[in-house]
């Protein structure tokens, strides 16, 4: 009798087992009482809000269709782990970079090249795009733009008495030695957060090496120690102008104290701008572009698409998916997101007004432009743990000679260690 | 009779396979397919072939790897050393006859209470703002920046695991150290012992399988060493705080190397269990020996 009652909960408990491993395995979007609900995923979180004032104006002009927006912090991860279970959202916004790269790889997303919206994007940036793979197809519209620049404090310019910005190496570097002769801390750095390094070394290397080296580093016909060292001859060089603890600074705490009026400088994107304004409200604040070559018409801004869209072509709502995309695509709509995530915009006509960035906002509308050379990296290279210890070996005062040859080695290993063909 | 027996059989089975079921479900199943994997060239989603050997090749042949293993043998070294030594000598303090003696050992349980994430983040504080301004008060400039921004950065992450690691040392060898009886030592006093004698003498020969079980456990949680150093340091500067598991987490998941990873796992896991049962092995002897 007891052996019968045994069985009835042995069989209970694996049946419950089994039950939770097939539930797992079918979670997915899905349609109920006639109402679609789309999938919306976004890899960044700050701009959540944004979307979701967006969404619920699409939800009032289309009611049966609902939007769900997921915008997790670990982006990367989880969209993973999507591909892994081999279901992803029906809408995705994602970064010009090695996230949407994977998604492209494994063949998950439509073509948009033949939708109406594309042809009001500008061109350079659907190029960025399409050349992260082969083919001429376009996996994702380009929508928002970042910039890379210099922000600067006006106030201790003028204290300094620099009237106008630099626009060479040489001017730029002149000005950091006028900062620290009156005692102000020319950069703030803030390598304890190590993605900062490479925002720096981003706009060094795009404007120094040519768009074709990748290819070749990636066939292994070159490397960093051959072609890099004056790249990383000028990172070390704005170290010198950094403030006492550069390695050990956070994000959180250099932007403190740059809203504080601490340092004149940041070598960074636009996007670190509201996080200064909401610290400082009366902070006066400008942005030029990081004049690293010597002639001034060389330069350009490092630009990158922040944000694009991209349909899945699994979705089984494809058509609110595309209506979704086109709505966000509206010109008053990219107008709205511009404004409040004081990005800029992939479409021709939809322009950054604000004063704060006016130093760079000509350059980027003209397309004076060169993308981030990290986009086209392998995905698993990750250079910021080699920038950081050039930062610290810096800080302990090894040669710069020295320096810059066991960094460029270092940087040569983690690429070979990352460059492993599928 | 008959039936009574054949409960007595049962019941143990039946409390055991709950749990018994979850864990192969949760833990035996996704540690054989990481084991499967690692003989392939998955990079985490999609399709795979086989490749032998190959990724574990790879991992004897790559700098990275072998940098993080030697940083985690340093560290294990070091954190299993300080920590049970200090807890020793806290928990033969706390059992001795003193004021306040339970607030004292509440407040040395405190770190264990809290979640590594937390401590992290206000070591962060305490490294990054408290000490630099200390140190800039007092113009001292070794301590003015911050620890985790220089070559030093282990040591930083080293202070913090011994501060939160010696609560659960410090319980378990308070728990050894009450279970000796006071006839005992009353008998060494007669006999006119000194107290450092009497420590290693008696205490310690009757703590030993305490001593034992901290040494396994805590040689196998710093072999795996993670969270803080996830909250503090992210494996930096430059890859010197990255440990195997670090390592194995932002490469395998980060960087889409999953296969290689998981060989790598499958390493740290041998490397962890040998280690264990050599401990355990050697240290049994000591017991025996001792008794």
């Amino acid at each position: 009798m007891f052996k019968e009652k045994f069985k009835y909960i042995l069989s209970g408990v694996i049946g419950i087992a089994a039950a939770s491993l097939l539930l797992t395995g079918c979670s997915s979007s899905s349609s109920s009482n006639g109402k679609t609900t789309l999938q919306f995923f976004s890899t960044k979180t700050e701009n959540a809000s944004t979307y979701k004032k967006l969404i619920s104006k699409f939800e009032k002009q289309n009611p049966n269709i609902s939007v769900k927006l997921s915008s997790p912090s670990n982006a990367g991860t989880v969209l993973k782990s999507y591909l892994s279970k081999n279901s992803i959202p029906d809408v995705m916004a994602v970064g010009g970079d090695a996230n949407f790269l994977q998604l492209e790889k494994a063949h998950v997303l439509k073509d948009l090249s033949r939708q109406s919206y594309v042809s009001k994007t500008q061109p350079v940036y659907r190029k960025m795009i399409t050349s992260l793979y082969s083919g001429n197809k376009l996996y994702a519209v380009p929508y928002a733009i970042n910039a890379s620049g210099v922000i600067y404090n006006k106030k201790l310019f003028a204290q300094a008495g620099i009237t106008e910005t630099p626009t060479t190496w040489s001017e730029f570097i002149n000005d950091c030695k006028i900062l620290k002769s009156k005692n102000i801390t020319p950069i703030e750095f803030t390598f304890k957060d190590s993605w900062t390094t490479l925002a720096v070394f981003n706009q060094l290397s795009a404007n120094m090496i040519s768009k074709n080296w990748i290819n070749k580093r990636l066939d292994n016909k070159t490397t960093f120690a051959k072609t890099h060292k004056q790249v990383m001859a000028k990172y070390l060089e704005l170290l010198n102008y950094g403030q006492n603890d550069y390695t050990g600074t956070s994000y959180n705490d250099g932007v403190a104290a740059f809203a504080k009026d601490k340092a004149a400088m940041m070598v960074n994107g636009n996007f670190v701008i509201p996080g200064i304004t909401q610290l400082n409200k009366n902070a006066d604040l400008g942005m030029f572009m990081l004049p690293v070559n010597e002639k001034a018409a060389q330069n350009k801004v490092t630009s990158g698409v922040d944000v694009a869209l991209a349909i899945s072509n699994k979705t089984e709502h494809a058509k609110a998916a595309e209506k979704f995309v086109k709505f966000l695509m509206e010109n008053g709509n990219a107008k709205q997101y511009t404004k409040e995530q004081f990005a800029f915009s992939a479409i021709k006509g939809v322009t950054q007004n604000s004063k704060l960035v006016s130093g760079i906002s000509s350059q980027l509308e003209k397309g004076q432009v060169v993308n981030y050379p990290d986009h086209y990296y392998p995905s698993a290279l990750d250079l910021t743990k080699v920038l950081t210890q050039t930062g610290v070996n810096a800080k302990s005062g090894m040669s710069a000679s020295k320096n810059i040859t066991q960094s460029l080695e270092n940087a040569d290993k983690a690429f070979n260690s990352a460059n492993i063909k599928e | 009779m008959e039936r009574l027996k054949k409960k007595r059989d049962i019941t143990p089975y039946l409390m055991v396979l709950p749990l018994a079921i979850l864990f192969f479900i949760f833990h035996t199943v996704p540690f054989l397919r990481g084991v499967f994997y690692s003989f392939t060239d998955w990079p985490g989603y999609g399709g795979w072939h086989f490749v032998g050997l190959r990724n574990y090749l790879y991992m004897f042949s790559n700098s990275q790897i072998s940098q993080a293993y030697w940083f985690t043998f340093k560290f294990a070294l070091f954190a299993t050393i300080f920590v049970n030594a200090i807890s020793l000598a806290l928990a033969v303090g706390l059992n001795a006859n003193i004021k306040y003696k339970k607030v004292l050992r509440a407040l040395y349980f405190l770190p264990y209470m809290m979640g590594m994430l937390i401590v992290g983040f206000i070591f962060n504080f305490i490294f990054g703002t408290m000490i630099p301004n200390f140190g800039k008060a007092l113009d001292w400039s070794s301590i003015s920046t911050n620890i985790l921004g220089t070559d030093h950065a282990w040591v930083g992450i080293l202070i913090v695991t011994i501060w939160q690691g010696m609560a659960f040392n410090i319980l378990i060898y308070l728990s050894g150290l009450q279970s000796v009886d006071d006839e005992i030592y009353e008998a060494a006093l007669i006999d006119g012992t000194t107290p450092w004698k009497r420590f290693w003498k008696i205490t310690f020969p009757l703590i030993a399988p305490f001593f034992t079980i901290n040494l396994v456990l805590s040689v196998k949680g710093y072999l795996m060493v993670f969270d803080q150093i996830m909250a503090m340091t992210s494996g930096g500067p430059g890859n010197s705080t990255t440990s195997i598991s670090v390592l194995i987490y932002t490469q395998g998941f980060q960087s889409s190397q999953f296969a290689i990873q998981s060989a790598n796992a499958v390493v740290l896991f041998i490397i962890v269990a040998a280690i264990s049962l050599l401990q355990l092995n050697i240290l049994n002897k000591r017991e025996e020996r001792l008794q």
